[in-house]
């Protein structure tokens, strides 16, 4: 039996890390789904899309949808060899106790597979259909997820979501490389978004799921700096996001619409940052964190549906951004 | 761990349910392979 398992079964959970105690091959079609974290990849889909959409240049329609599902397979198979090497954390958390390994439903061996050969199959026909800069940012991507983030950082450092959010950065700058076969300033600006979005975003998580992460000795910031560091931290990344929020519209990324809109939102983000940081420990704390844990997911989401509208035929506000229309 | 014949009834009832999945998947990987092979082949 693993240290895993061993350990595991000290804690006095039902799950064991040793693959014999699962019947190889039990898993259903739903379990093998439900590896690729649907939710997440939701995300990753939609701004994965809006760098494609975004970049200036064309794409063969078909291509482009070959490019989205790289981009939202690969994101789920990082998902699975995630689950895999997290199973025993997963088991002590509240929030991911549901997921098919800490249930038993299939052999761990089964999904590291799962994900390998799904990374493997995504990255390689990016390469062949679309081109080989939006494959090896693919392959840069998944790397990044499994090995910076999962298996260095996440035990090792309150850091972990700072640098490890640099994974979930991608999609966008791998939707423009599809268009543009090439990384350049506009799209290092998506990726700059989603980078400094992930701080604030998690750690309001964190905030109200403490006691999730000190269970499974996840050093979460809020579990290893206090509650009170974590909301200055938020605070800060929140200052950093608001401005470049709106950087694209500088950049003739986006347009003027989206630019005022990244701002006004961008500052209800820090407005909602410093309830945050105002908040006191409690129920009512956890609710502001909750708020601005949601908010951030409609921020996000606003803004990349942004992106797409100002580059639609017909409804351009682009005019070289704000620059050139002042010009 | 000693399973019965419902359980291997079940059992059986699962796989062939992955596997009509996992020809599914293979039948779209070959259909998209064939579809980016024209366009590629077309200048696309």
């Amino acid at each position: 039996m693993s240290d895993l398992s061993l350990r595991l079964g000290a804690e006095g959970t039902a799950f064991s890390g040793d693959a014999g105690a699962v019947r190889r091959g039990s898993g259903q079609v739903s379990d093998y789904l439900a590896l690729l974290k649907p939710r997440v990849m939701s995300l990753v889909v939609f701004s994965g899309f809006a760098g494609l959409y975004a970049a200036p240049g064309e794409i063969h329609p078909f291509l482009a949808a070959v490019a989205v599902l790289c981009i939202a397979v690969n994101a789920g198979a990082a998902g699975a060899i995630n689950m895999w090497y997290e199973r025993d954390i997963d088991a002590v958390m509240d929030r991911t106790r549901g997921r098919p390994l800490p249930r038993g439903k299939m052999a761990p061996q089964e999904a590291l597979a799962f994900g390998v050969v799904l990374s493997l199959f995504s990255v390689m026909l990016m390469g062949m259909a679309v081109n080989w800069v939006a494959a090896g940012l693919l392959a840069l991507a998944n790397a990044f997820y499994v090995f910076v983030y999962t298996i260095w950082l996440k035990r090792r450092t309150p850091q972990n979501i700072v640098i490890g959010g640099a994974a979930g950065a991608f999609p966008p700058m791998i939707g423009w490389a599809a268009v543009t076969g090439g990384v350049d300033l506009h799209s290092i600006v998506l990726f700059a978004l989603i980078f400094f979005w992930t701080p604030p975003h998690f750690w309001a998580l964190a905030l109200y799921r403490q006691g999730d992460y000190a269970k499974a000795k996840v050093p979460m910031l809020p579990v290893v700096a206090g509650r009170a560091a974590t909301k200055r931290q938020i605070m800060a990344y929140s200052l950093l996001l608001a401005p470049l929020g709106v950087l694209p519209a500088l950049l003739g990324t986006a347009g003027v619409v989206y630019g005022a809109v990244a701002a006004l939102m961008g500052a209800f983000f820090v407005l909602l940052a410093g309830a945050v940081l105002r908040s006191e420990a409690g129920p009512k704390g956890d609710r502001i964190a909750r708020q601005l844990f949601g908010y951030s997911i409609l921020y996000l989401f606003v803004l990349f549906t942004l992106l797409i509208i100002d580059r639609a035929p017909g409804l351009s506000f682009q005019a070289n951004g704000i620059f050139g229309l002042l010009g | 761990m000693v399973m019965t014949g419902e359980d291997e009834k079940e059992r059986l009832r699962r796989q062939r349910k992955k596997n009509w999945a996992l020809l599914a998947a293979l039948m779209a990987f070959v259909v998209i392979v064939y579809i980016v092979s024209i366009i590629r082949m077309g200048g696309g």
